[in-house]
């Protein structure tokens, strides 16, 4: 009997999880406390998105509760051209000076799930010369992907394009696009999947895969946002501090880190704190500025006032309120906050219904008016008996405005029967006239939504863009889905909508 | 060979195969869908649910097999141990024991402190009006737009 519980504990002792994978853990789920989302297929579009989380979480993650910095970084630099992205700059600043790289080694979701992948019992690849050098590729991905090309094609283009979370991001492939798809409400949205889906599945897998052989193989070599931190891993106030009066460059921290690092504390120390439990010194502690968090297992940190007591009490103190915190959250998320709640019943369901195919089976648009940016008045009623394509789109959506010249080369050369609506999402703080001033869609009709939504209500317009909905002659819907559309589905469209009422 | 090896061999070869698949079912998903739209058929859909489905259940046996070699290599107790040794290349041992005393050396130096210091405040002070000067300018609210709204192209979906 006592044989058995020695092993039992043995085995709890070896695979109880660290405080650092709760703390990873409970930062995961904190991020992603709307689980509702994943039921409705629809993400929070609630005010804490104004903040953004330190760590790597998509915003188009059904749970997500706040914004990616990454993300926002790049389309703020996209923005470029119209106001400089100052508050996304300052919340980077800001949790850079704070926490550092600390916040790639405690809570960064993406952390965790590479930690866990290496956990997958195989042969590893350790650190080496060649995994040191590759470490500098996270620039060259920070400058070209997440800098330059949401730059180039805001300031040359007008269009926003996040470069990082286009061609690569892993997060935004496992988190929103996987996420999105896995809920059956949203069915259709297997129609966009293209060569975009095709590429970013290959790469998050092959991502996947690197990070099941070598650790942390997307923090180490691709993160952008490592790359950021780690310019701030001097300066911040939290991080794993030497004390140079104990140390004797023995230089074991850095043998058994599994990170690149070339001594503790340097651009690639995620602060894990691991190298506390090899420095024989006790010379490493996990500091706070000048409070001890973690003082070595020693016991010979020079804090007396952090006295074994203290410490447990304070530990106590604080898991309890941060259970308290998750568990506010989780309720306010899931059951109390209505925010954005209105919207989506207001949009027919979002996703779940958006390109249903209630409409695309001869659903009817309920009759509207709206004010196009040229003074004229749309009347939807008034054109019966014509094709009408109504698109929802946004200055600030890469994809809506590449496909609105097809839109405009469609009216054109239907301009006797077909006419094209295309619907501003309301929320902008472009000033769409200016914006639209050179770009030569004349045979467009644009509109700036109402504050109210109305277009976006009336065709069951969600958080996802873009959105085209074609009407034949007689004004039933004969199509009605997000994501972008071609030049040859424009015209098989306007063939279907002709011939269906032929 | 020691079994505990072997399962990591295998564990390994498991893992590598199991995304080949996926990657390679992937791509004749979208390679075919792309040629039949290619074809006049601009309406048809690359992906389905259907087909999704269908790869995943092909290549599930793959994906339980290597959950089987997981729980086997925890009940065996099979890792790499390397994985917890310290490097042993001299080049690099040598190159950490002198960064490390490059590094204590940069800290006994209070002048360094201080200079870290009043950069950091700084730095601080900037971070802060940046904040300030977002709210202002209608970055903060730009966020807030981009955050709430999905750009389909920009998840992945296209």
């Amino acid at each position: 009997m006592d044989n058995k519980d020695t092993e039992k504990n043995l085995w709890w002792d070896k695979c109880r999880p660290s405080r650092r994978r709760l703390i990873q853990l409970y930062s995961a789920v904190l991020y992603n406390a709307y689980a509702k989302g994943f039921i409705k297929g629809e993400i929070y579009t609630g005010n804490t998105k104004l903040m953004c989380v330190p760590g790597f979480n998509c915003y188009s993650c059904p749970a997500a509760i706040g914004a990616c910095p990454l993300g926002s970084l790049q389309n703020a630099l996209a923005s470029s051209g119209s106001r400089a992205g100052f508050y996304v700059f300052g919340i980077i600043m800001l949790w850079g000076l704070m926490l550092g790289r600390t916040i790639c080694g405690w809570i960064c979701p993406m952390g965790l799930i590479q930690e866990l992948l290496y956990k997958i019992p195989t042969p590893k690849i350790r650190k080496n010369k060649a995994t040191h050098a590759l470490t500098y590729l996270k620039y060259f991905f920070l400058a070209v992907f997440a800098i330059s090309i949401p730059l180039w094609y805001g300031l040359k283009h007008g269009k926003a394009v996040p470069g990082f979370c286009k061609f690569i991001c892993p997060a935004g492939t496992l988190e929103a696009a996987v996420g999105l798809l896995s809920n059956p409400g949203n069915a259709s949205f297997f129609k966009m999947l293209g060569i975009f889906f095709t590429r970013k599945f290959v790469i998050m897998l092959l991502i996947g895969l690197a990070c099941v052989f070598c650790f942390r193989s997307f923090c180490r070599f691709i993160c952008p946002l490592g790359a950021i931190y780690g310019m701030f891993n001097k300066l911040a106030v939290v991080g794993v501090k030497v004390d140079a009066d104990r140390c004797t460059h023995c230089g074991a921290c850095a043998m058994n880190c599994r990170m690149d690092v070339r001594h503790v504390g340097d651009h690639e120390c995620v602060s894990c704190a691991k190298c506390m439990d090899v420095c024989r010194q006790g010379a490493i502690s996990l500091k706070a500025g000048k409070v001890t968090l973690i003082a070595p297992s020693c016991g010979c940190a020079d804090d007396k006032a952090d006295s074994e007591a203290r410490r447990a009490k304070g530990k106590r103190i604080a898991w309890g309120v941060a259970i308290a915190v998750l568990a506010f959250a989780l309720l306010w998320y899931n059951v109390l906050d209505k925010s954005g709640e209105a919207e989506a019943a207001a949009g027919s369901a979002g996703a779940a219904e958006t390109e249903t195919d209630s409409y695309a089976a001869g659903g009817e648009l309920a009759d509207f008016t709206i004010e196009c940016t040229d003074g004229q008045v749309f009347h939807l009623g008034d054109y019966r008996g014509d094709v009408v394509f109504i698109n929802l789109w946004a200055t600030y959506c890469g994809p809506c405005v590449e496909e609105l010249p097809y839109f405009n080369e469609l009216a054109g050369e239907h301009a006797e029967d077909a006419v094209v609506l295309a619907v501003h999402n309301s929320m902008s703080k472009d000033d769409i006239p200016a914006y639209l001033a050179d770009k030569g869609w004349d045979n467009l009709r644009i509109a700036l939504d109402t504050k109210d939504k109305l277009v976006w209500n009336t065709v069951g317009g969600g958080s996802t863009m873009p959105q085209t909905i074609v009407l034949d002659r007689k004004g039933k819907v004969i199509y009605n889905h997000v994501g972008s559309v071609t030049a040859d589905l424009l015209a098989k469209l306007y063939e279907q909508a002709s011939a269906d009422t032929d | 060979m020691d079994k505990k090896k072997l399962i990591l061999y295998i564990q390994s070869a498991l893992c590598i195969l199991w995304v080949m698949l996926m990657a390679a079912a992937a791509i004749h998903i979208y390679l075919e869908g792309y040629a039949y739209q290619a074809q006049g058929h601009p309406e048809v859909w690359i992906y389905t649910r259907e087909k999704a489905a269908a790869v995943f259940g092909r290549y599930l046996p793959v994906l339980l097999l290597a959950v089987a070699a997981n729980i086997a290599a925890v009940v065996i107790g099979a890792r790499d141990e390397n994985q917890d040794k310290p490097v042993a290349d001299p080049e690099l041992i040598s190159l950490y024991k002198s960064e490390r005393e490059t590094a204590s050396s940069d800290k006994n130096n209070s002048v360094n402190d201080k200079k870290l210091n009043i950069l950091r405040l700084v730095l601080f002070a900037f971070a802060v009006l940046f904040v300030i000067a977002g709210v202002f300018n209608g970055s903060m609210e730009d966020m807030l737009i981009k955050a709430v709204n999905i750009c389909t192209e920009c998840i992945g979906l296209g």
